[in-house]
């Protein structure tokens, strides 16, 4: 590969750039499949105007989370999980 | 602020994306993580950030005392004032009332009861790490290896730098300063080394040592003697597992961190479990705290330099001293003494017999079950509450009483899986990132959004904190 083309490729600016998006993918997927986390965690935040409405907005992305099934396939992944934790030899 | 949570996500995406940005102004840069380092162990609690000021500041004003004197006493006194300083701190917060709990019990012991001043001391979070950062910073500097520094937030940076800031690795200085010098650069390399550490860490710590700690460890230590002979050997393995994977864990998120903030971190361990000898053991399981005594009491205590017994006393002193760095508690010492005899006796065999390098392909599997098996045992010191408990748990291994009430094909998965990693090839995430280094930016960033997500769902609810905290 040609070194100069590696270092716009890789350099650090291209490389921030990857992290951030790798970040805000996580924070985004996260914030789909874990909504219920979400909602707890703003729940527990100190009561105010702000936070009030951030849990309106909490509410209302769990709702369409709820919408698209990717409530539901935390859930179904959770449950196996939980079927498997609760498994002993017995059985 | 624990590395698990939504509070440190968000604080760590914001601390990326600003350092990076002022990746041209070095100042700006080191200014502002040392503001949001401080910030982060004042998350905790605002008054330990005058306690790690206090030892830094002894630091530094050590460094530029040595800088500015060859008199060798002079040099010797001000290294001696310092770490006096800094042990003095630390005993106060760690020991004072474990010291005088033992003192009370003696003078009991001897009819002469006393009423003693005992006091509510909070311990702060990750006192005896940074303690250790100062020391090895005023003694690299005594000795030539680190050059002092001028620059009072080089010394505060180091010192407090929040990746490795409460639970380790221990940083050395001289391995830690020369990268506040140069400009950091962010390589694809160590982006994806930094991915897949966190993605590790984060299994390890959330997944298995969480719930290896609520399903079997914390219940089976709470009550040996509720429990047969295989349900208490069970649980011995899974605390083995348990803390390897809890600190472990935590250091590849230390690790990790810093290397997505363009700072390389030495490895903490390498499969410590697949050691055949203690001595193997101790280069493996954490290593930045082994290499410290062996670098700054082990050696200055003469190491293995004036005869056999000196060298046995030297081995068991340190490891008594290491067993009392753990906690202050008298199952720590016993741990620590029971690594210092185990490793006396080994060199003692491997003096008499050589059996280092001649053995068979049976020997050596025999060599790393023995040894496993006697870091399980001494395992066991260190996790019990206390001494009656770790004999009441040797006792119930000795009954031979059936009990399998605690063993589960899920508990087994979570000791067998980490166990059988200790066999793969070393630096396995090394070649994982690796092969993924070239992957575009976009497929990076939904593979590892899909093991945060399969970690968040699989871990068990609540974030338990890191076993190292205590220490």
């Amino acid at each position: 590969m040609n070194p100069a083309i590696d270092r716009t490729r890789f350099g650090t600016a291209a490389n921030v750039r990857a992290g951030l998006i790798v970040f805000a993918v996580s924070l985004l997927l996260l914030a789909m499949f874990l909504s219920s986390s979400l909602q707890s965690y703003a729940y527990d935040l100190p009561v105010n105007p702000l936070t009030e409405t951030i849990v309106a907005w909490v509410d209302a992305w769990h709702g369409w989370m709820e919408a698209i099934g990717a409530v539901q396939v935390a859930e179904g992944i959770a449950d196996a999980v939980a079927r498997f934790h609760d498994m002993t030899f017995a059985q | 602020m624990l590395f698990p949570t939504l509070d440190f996500a968000l604080f760590f995406v914001a601390v990326f994306a600003v350092a990076w940005s002022l990746r041209r102004q070095d100042g700006a840069r080191k200014m502002f993580l040392l503001g949001v380092s401080y910030f982060f162990y004042g998350y905790w609690d605002w008054r330990f950030c005058f306690l790690l000021l206090f030892a830094s500041l002894v630091a530094y004003a050590a460094g530029v005392a040595l800088a500015t004197t060859g008199d060798l006493r002079r040099r010797k006194l001000i290294v001696g004032v310092a770490v006096t300083l800094l042990l003095a701190v630390l005993g106060f917060f760690k020991y004072y009332n474990f010291f005088l709990d033992s003192l009370s019990r003696l003078l009991e012991v001897a009819g002469l009861e006393r009423d003693m001043l005992f006091l509510e001391i909070l311990l702060p979070v990750g006192i005896s790490f940074f303690t250790f950062h100062a020391i090895s910073y005023i003694v690299d500097v005594y000795r030539g290896d680190a050059v002092a520094r001028r620059s009072v937030v080089d010394v505060l940076l180091y010192m407090s730098f929040f990746p490795p800031l409460v639970a380790g690795p221990i940083v050395r200085a001289a391995q830690f300063l020369p990268q506040l010098e140069s400009r950091r650069r962010l390589t694809r390399r160590a982006l994806a080394i930094g991915l897949v550490l966190c993605l590790v860490g984060l299994f390890k710590k959330m997944v298995v040592a969480n719930y290896l700690a609520t399903d079997l460890v914390d219940p089976v230590f709470f009550d040996p003697s509720a429990y047969g002979t295989p349900v208490l050997l069970f649980a011995a393995y899974g605390y083995a597992v348990q803390i390897y994977c809890d600190f472990s864990g935590y250091s590849d998120l230390a690790i990790g961190t810093a290397a997505l903030l363009g700072y390389h971190l030495k490895p903490n361990f390498r499969q410590p479990y697949r050691s055949g000898s203690l001595q193997e053991f101790w280069r493996r399981w954490h290593i930045s705290l082994s290499s410290w005594l062996r670098d700054y009491l082990y050696k200055p205590l003469g190491g293995s330099r004036h005869g056999e017994l000196a060298t046995y006393r030297n081995l068991f002193v340190t490891m008594f001293l290491g067993g009392l760095w753990h906690g202050a508690a008298w199952t720590f010492v016993i741990w620590g003494m029971l690594h210092g005899a185990g490793l006396a006796a080994e060199r003692w065999f491997r003096d008499r017999f050589g059996t280092e390098g001649r053995r068979s392909a049976i020997g050596a599997i025999v060599a790393v079950v023995l040894t496993f098996h006697f870091v399980c045992a001494a395992w066991i010191f260190f996790r019990a509450e206390n001494f009656g408990i770790a004999m009441d748990y040797f006792a119930g291994l000795a009954a031979l009483a059936w009990d399998v009430s605690m063993i589960t094909p899920f508990s087994l998965a979570l000791i067998a899986i980490p166990l059988l990693f200790q066999f793969t090839p070393e630096n396995l995430a090394e070649r994982i990132a690796a092969s993924i280094k070239a992957a575009p930016a976009l497929a990076l960033a939904v593979g590892t959004a899909v093991g945060v997500v399969l970690i968040e769902l699989v871990a068990p609810a609540g974030t338990a904190p890191f076993i190292y905290f205590q220490f």
